[in-house]
């Protein structure tokens, strides 16, 4: 049930932070309107079995990214492939804390241009890298 | 159109052009994949940067800034998605 | 013609174009990058032309885009894992 409560202010909010205008109507309908979209979203996650325990040290991984979403755009674009593949190994932690990990790392990884994640395995990642320099992030999602 | 919306949207407009002649010219499925980043991490937040700057702090904006950072977020596990159906094959 | 609308042209023909020329040829993957640059150019060319012509309510088209456009081409990866 405490899940359900999260989702819904998480749902209440994202309405009405796009609404044009705050109005008693609009506030109404995204109340009542989130109570069933809240129950979807405990089943949704239920039905891929999902559980993350992300771990708040991860954001460091994010760290470098306005510098080097522009440097590595600038050493992409001239270039056009084929790249290089490359496996990391994941360090052993418990189920929920790997999955999360590997969500996370595929959205560090994959915000510069330079690399991607191509595949996640059991305790490994794939990733296909484009620009000649290495960036830190991989390694530092290894570790 | 003030000069500080302009400079923002224009440099971002280029970056998604340049992404998209980049994804053109490129030779294999792994490296075109790469070239969707600079369109929805450097040119969609430059893009929102300048309409935010255009339209000053309300609720609209809120709502491109939100739509912009949703492009950021997704277009990795998207490229993610595709890279491992070709790494599978 | 504001500057609005010139940013609007310009993400059209640059972006667009290509992209959908890469979605027209070659094998299913290779279409599928290019309908992924065309979902996110065309989010941004809503969001330019929003800004040029409508009312400021019309913003909630492109992140209803954007958003939808993510759940479509993840069922478009399913369906092409499955084969």
């Amino acid at each position: 049930m405490r899940e359900v409560a999260a989702w819904w202010v998480v749902l209440t909010g994202f309405w009405l932070l796009t609404v044009s205008s705050m109005q008693a109507e609009e506030v109404a309908a995204a109340v009542v309107l989130a109570v069933p979209c809240a129950f979807a979203a405990r089943a949704a996650r239920q039905a891929m079995d999902g559980a993350w325990r992300p771990r708040p040290g991860w954001a460091r991984w994010f760290r470098r990214l306005p510098v080097a979403a522009v440097t590595e755009t600038v050493a992409v674009l001239g270039r056009r492939g084929p790249g290089k593949l490359e496996d990391f190994d994941l360090p052993d932690e418990p189920g929920p804390v790997s999955e999360a990990r590997k969500g996370v790392s595929t959205v560090a990884i994959g915000l510069t241009p330079g690399t991607l994640v191509a595949r996640t395995a059991e305790r490994k990642i794939t990733v296909h890298r484009l620009s000649l320099r290495r960036s830190p992030v991989p390694d530092e999602v290894s570790r | 159109m003030n000069v500080f919306a302009a400079v923002p949207v224009f440099a971002g407009v280029a970056v998604v052009i340049a992404a998209a002649v980049a994804m053109l010219r490129a030779r294999d499925l792994l490296s075109r994949l790469h070239f969707l980043t600079p369109a929805t991490t450097l040119g969609g937040p430059l893009i929102g940067l300048g309409l935010v700057v255009a339209n000053g702090w309300n609720l609209g904006s809120a709502t491109i800034a939100l739509t912009v950072v949703l492009l950021a977020l997704t277009g990795p596990v998207l490229q993610s998605a595709t890279a491992h159906l070709k790494v599978e094959q | 013609m504001t500057g609005w609308l010139i940013a609007g042209l310009l993400l059209l023909a640059g972006g667009l174009a290509p992209a959908l020329w890469l979605a027209s040829r070659g094998d299913p993957l290779r279409r599928l990058a290019g309908l992924e640059l065309a979902s996110a150019v065309t989010v941004l060319t809503l969001l330019v032309l929003g800004q040029a012509f409508g009312p400021s309510s019309v913003v909630i088209v492109p992140l209803t885009l954007a958003v939808l456009s993510f759940a479509g081409t993840l069922v478009f990866v399913r369906l092409l894992g499955a084969r």
